[in-house]
C-alpha cells in the first residue's frame, strides 16, 4: 500500500535587506511543521539570528506551526536578535490575538516594515 | 433530522490530521454554517485531534463522533492512551486549547485514563447556520 501524501510545506529563503526572510508556502501543521522548524533551525545554526517570517504564503496554520515560531524566536533573541512576522491576513492575525502571540512578536505589514523593526533599512 | 451523525476511525498519525478538518469543514458546509463558521469548526477539530496526537503512548486510532440537532453540532474526538494526558507545561497543548475555546462555543478537554478526550460545541445559530438544509 503506498504511504500517505501530505502536500509537502516548503520554504522559500529569501534576503529583505541583510536579513533571511523565510516565506512558508502551503499549511502548517503537525504533519508539514517538521520542514519550517529545519529550515529555521539551519538559519539559527548559521549564525543568522535576526530574521523575517513571510506568512503571505501561508494557508494555514495551527497550534504546532504557533510553536515553532515562538521557540525560534526565543532561540533567536537569546542570541542577541529576533523574528519578526509579516502578516496581513486576518485569520492568522486572529490565532495570534488569541494566543497573546501578537503581543510577544512583532507583526508587521509589509517585508520593508520588518526590515526595519530589525534594525535594518527604515521602512 | 435529528439524530443524525458521522463517525469517523482515523490513525493517530499527522497526517491524518487533514482528512479530520476537511471532513468537518465538508460536514458544517452541508448543516449550513457559513464559510466563517465552517472554518471556525475546522481549526477546532485540528487542534483536537493534535491534541490527542501529543501523548507518546497512546492507542492506534482517533474516533470521532459528530452529531447534530437544529440547535448545535457537537463533535467528540477520543484516543485511548496508556499515561492519561497532556504535560502541565505543553504550550501548544495549551495553545491549542484556547483556540478551540475561541472558535467554538463549548469545548473541553479530559484527560482521564484511559482515553484522552475532546468535546465540541457549536450552536447553529451562531455561525448563520440557521435554515440550513440538512
Amino acid at each position: 500500500m503506498p504511504t500517505d501524501s501530505t502536500p509537502p510545506l516548503r520554504v522559500e529563503i529569501s534576503t529583505v535587506g541583510a536579513f533571511p526572510c523565510l516565506r512558508p508556502l502551503g499549511e502548517v501543521d503537525i504533519a508539514s511543521v517538521a520542514a519550517l522548524q529545519e529550515a529555521l533551525s539551519a538559519q539559527l545554526d548559521g549564525g543568522q539570528t535576526r530574521l523575517v517570517m513571510d506568512f503571505g504564503g501561508l494557508s494555514y496554520l495551527d497550534s504546532t506551526g504557533l510553536g515553532c515560531i515562538t521557540a525560534a524566536r526565543r532561540r533567536a533573541r537569546d542570541a542577541g536578535g529576533d523574528l519578526v512576522l509579516v502578516c496581513t491576513q486576518s485569520r492568522i492575525l486572529r490565532l495570534l490575538s488569541i494566543t497573546g502571540l501578537n503581543q510577544v512578536f512583532t507583526i508587521c505589514k509589509t517585508t520593508a516594515a520588518a526590515e526595519a523593526a530589525l534594525g535594518g533599512a527604515k521602512a | 433530522m435529528n439524530g443524525d451523525e458521522v463517525r469517523l476511525s482515523l490513525p493517530a498519525r499527522p497526517e491524518f490530521v487533514s482528512v479530520a478538518r476537511l471532513t468537518l469543514s465538508a460536514l458544517a458546509g452541508r448543516l449550513g454554517f457559513g464559510v466563517d463558521g465552517a472554518e471556525d469548526i475546522k481549526l477546532a477539530v485540528a487542534e483536537a485531534m493534535t491534541l490527542l496526537l501529543r501523548p507518546k503512548a497512546g492507542g492506534d486510532s482517533v474516533s470521532l463522533l459528530a452529531a447534530w440537532t437544529d440547535e448545535h453540532l457537537d463533535i467528540d474526538l477520543e484516543r485511548r492512551v496508556d499515561d492519561g494526558g497532556l504535560a502541565e507545561d505543553d504550550e501548544e497543548a495549551a495553545i491549542a486549547q484556547l483556540v478551540m475555546a475561541e472558535f467554538m462555543d463549548e469545548a473541553a478537554v479530559s484527560g482521564a485514563p484511559p482515553a484522552l478526550t475532546v468535546r465540541l460545541r457549536k450552536q447553529r445559530d451562531s455561525a448563520g447556520a440557521a435554515g440550513a438544509h440538512v
